[in-house]
């Protein structure tokens, strides 16, 4: 028995009243689908939920990427070092898509000119067997070549959430690093906060 | 007008029985076995009737889960999810909780919405999480884990909100002359609140089945970053038996080591090489064994005679119960060449379905009889001012109108009763026996992995699915 027809029920009996259902649950007008679509700003700020968002992701690859670039690991490199961006760890309460966040930094910095990019090490399998398709023979050397990065950028996604009675508070915590794969040293950090509050109404459905 | 009246009248009782009938409590838990199983489910599948309700899509997650539907399975699951949240975030005011509230108030308890208990909340993120993994997405997997903590924090609000709310229902059947603090004799469940099981649990919404496993997942997830030794003592404290689920591989058990020998060169004589300290080649893996049996109790609402006004008046009141759990296994054991385990019992649904009850039942016992007084005071009238037969009318309408909100309250009646977890080391390539009442399953383990985990989905006796996952 659908929730529906519960309260039809109870406000039947309880009220007296006379058959309300009426009232249907689903089928709202939709009479052409094209004249529900709109095309929106991708940049305007989107606040359908408090959900990590598209323009959570943006702001955070735009912050990330300025201040990555203004570290003096590639500002002042001779030339511009070769970088592996590794996987951003998802530790939130929610099914992010942490590749979105990598993608999105990964074209902001190639388009800067400043830095090369390794392929992924989940791509690099599909790199190697390319590789042996072209060339005869794959020699270490140029293997290590594959696989040698100056730099290896990792990251993660936190999140804490809060509520009471009124307000649903979330924080995200976006944090990345660039280390040397050599000495395992961490030669810039930097993190990118995001909070959002969402307001419960007072009287509704 | 008349006319017209009947007919809308009919048409909304077949609407109900309908809704009722789709596939009810009973059918369901009697068409699992193999040969009714792919049936039920599409049948499961494609009721429309009930699926704004939570329960409809933690039932049709499970069954898909227990057919290999991985991805289907989280879709469902994210619907109840949907649901729940929906239901979190209802506004303050809401006129729906009002129309709850004044239909479990004045007609029966059926009237109610589910939206689950503390136990079901945990364990829908747990079963999703095992869903994720089962694809090879342990990353996913351990944010439904963390999800289901966070789920804890409103329940316990929730709870808080009940107990208020079942102190002042008390007050007002005690104003009234009726003795609610004891269970009445007649309610079924009586003994089954005073097992040992259900005494011996912390609370009703953590059991340490998801937390062990959450540990694990963590592990797999994470290798580096130790996130599940939280989740493992919160498990340990729930229930010390979770140091059972973690067996290593005595040394004596790998494979000896061998010396190298050099490869044979054309004309030349093999030599052995010079004796050097030689690491022994690990071959050995970690399995994990996650078995979830049975079906849980499904819940009833019964209805008992009960002494009102001093004991003056009986009335019928109606009070949620159980029906017991189906389809359970009593011992698991799992055998490789060198081992042999018995993992232990971390999930007991039962016990925290009847804990639940009795952390609830004396709100549900005060608030059925204010119902039950409710009712008897519409009757009274009824009769005063229509004479006997108005005061039988009113007595049907609203015996009627419960019976029909009773038939719709349901819970998670697919979910696993018990959930069985072992952690422990085998070699690779080596091949495992997993022994279920009578059942025995075998299976072999990869070569060249790290690792596996293996979900064993049992139904019924006859109706068992193994699958796996490597990494």
């Amino acid at each position: 028995m659908t929730t529906f027809t519960k309260l039809s029920l109870t406000t039947t009996l309880v009220l007296s009243s006379f058959l309300m259902s009426g009232c249907a649950t689903g089928g709202a007008g939709m009479v052409g689908a094209s004249s529900n679509v709109k095309y929106g700003d991708a940049k305007a700020a989107e606040t359908v939920t408090a959900d990590f968002g598209s323009s959570d992701l943006q702001s955070t690859a735009e912050t990330l990427t300025q201040s990555l670039l203004e570290t003096r690991y590639i500002a002042k490199a001779k030339q511009p070092p070769k970088v592996r961006l590794r996987t951003v760890n998802n530790l939130t309460y929610e099914h992010i898509d942490t590749k979105a966040i990598t993608d999105k930094i990964r074209i902001k910095l190639l388009k800067s000119g400043q830095v090369r990019f390794l392929a992924d090490t989940a791509n690099l399998n599909q790199v190697s067997a390319e590789r042996d398709l072209t060339t005869t023979a794959t020699t270490k050397t140029k293997m290590k070549a594959m696989t040698d990065s100056d730099y290896i950028i990792t990251g993660n996604v936190r999140s804490i959430k809060k509520a009471n009675d009124d307000v649903k508070d979330v924080y995200y915590n976006v944090s990345m690093e660039l280390v040397d794969p050599q000495s395992g040293e961490i030669l810039w950090a930097d993190e990118k906060e995001i909070r959002k509050v969402t307001a419960k109404s007072s009287m509704g459905w | 007008m008349t006319h017209k009246l009947s007919i809308i009248g009919c048409s909304l009782l077949c609407a109900l029985q309908l809704g009722a009938t789709s596939l009810d409590s009973d059918t369901l838990r009697s068409s699992l076995s193999k040969p009714q199983f792919d049936q039920t489910l599409s049948t499961l599948s494609a009721d429309t009737s009930d699926q704004d309700e939570f329960w409809y899509w933690l039932d049709l997650a499970r069954l898909q889960q227990a057919n290999g539907d991985f991805n289907t399975s989280i879709n469902s699951f994210e619907k109840s999810f949907e649901i729940l949240d929906e239901y979190e975030n209802r506004a303050k005011v809401s006129l729906r909780s009002v129309g709850s509230f004044l239909g479990s108030t004045f007609l029966s308890k059926g009237a109610e919405s589910y939206y689950g208990k503390g136990y079901e909340r945990t364990l829908m993120h747990t079963l999703n999480a095992l869903n994720y993994a089962m694809m090879g997405n342990f990353e996913g997997a351990s944010v439904e884990m963390r999800r289901m903590e966070q789920r804890q924090e409103f329940w316990l609000n929730e709870t808080e909100e009940k107990i208020k709310e079942a102190a002042e229902e008390k007050e007002k059947a005690e104003k009234e002359g009726s003795n609610v603090s004891s269970i009445p004799s007649e309610y079924s469940m009586s003994a089954m609140l005073e097992d040992d099981s259900v005494r011996k649990l912390a609370n009703n919404y953590q059991d340490p089945f998801s937390y062990t496993l959450s540990s694990i997942i963590s592990n797999i997830a994470f290798p580096t970053e130790n996130l599940g030794e939280v989740s493992l003592k919160r498990a340990i404290t729930l229930n010390p038996d979770v140091s059972k689920a973690f067996v290593k591989l005595p040394a004596s058990a790998l494979p000896p080591v061998t010396a190298k020998v050099k490869p044979i060169v054309k004309g030349k004589k093999a030599t052995p090489t010079v004796a050097q300290p030689l690491q022994p080649k690990i071959e050995k893996m970690e399995i994990t064994v996650v078995i979830l049996a049975g079906e849980a109790p499904a819940v009833k609402i019964e209805k008992i005679r009960f002494p009102l006004f001093n004991g003056a008046n009986y009335a019928s009141i109606d009070l949620p119960a159980f029906n017991p759990p189906i389809n359970d296994i009593s011992v698991v054991t799992i055998s490789t060449d060198k081992l042999r385990l018995q993992p232990p019992r971390l999930l007991q649904t039962n016990a925290m379905a009847y804990k639940t009850l009795k952390d609830e039942l004396f709100g549900e016992l005060s608030k059925a009889v204010v119902r039950a007084t409710t009712k008897a005071v519409v009757a009274k009238q009824a009769s005063d001012n229509f004479g006997a037969f108005g005061g039988l009318m009113a007595s049907l309408v609203m015996d009627v109108g419960s019976s029909a909100a009773d038939s719709g309250y349901r819970n998670w009646e697919m979910l696993p009763n018990s959930g069985y977890l072992s952690k422990f080391e085998a070699l690779q390539g080596e091949t495992f026996t997993i022994t279920m009442n009578d059942r025995q399953e075998s299976f072999t383990l990869p070569k060249d992995k790290k690792g596996v985990l293996v979900l064993v989905s049992y139904i019924t006796n006859d109706n068992i699915r193994i699958d796996h996952v490597a990494y």
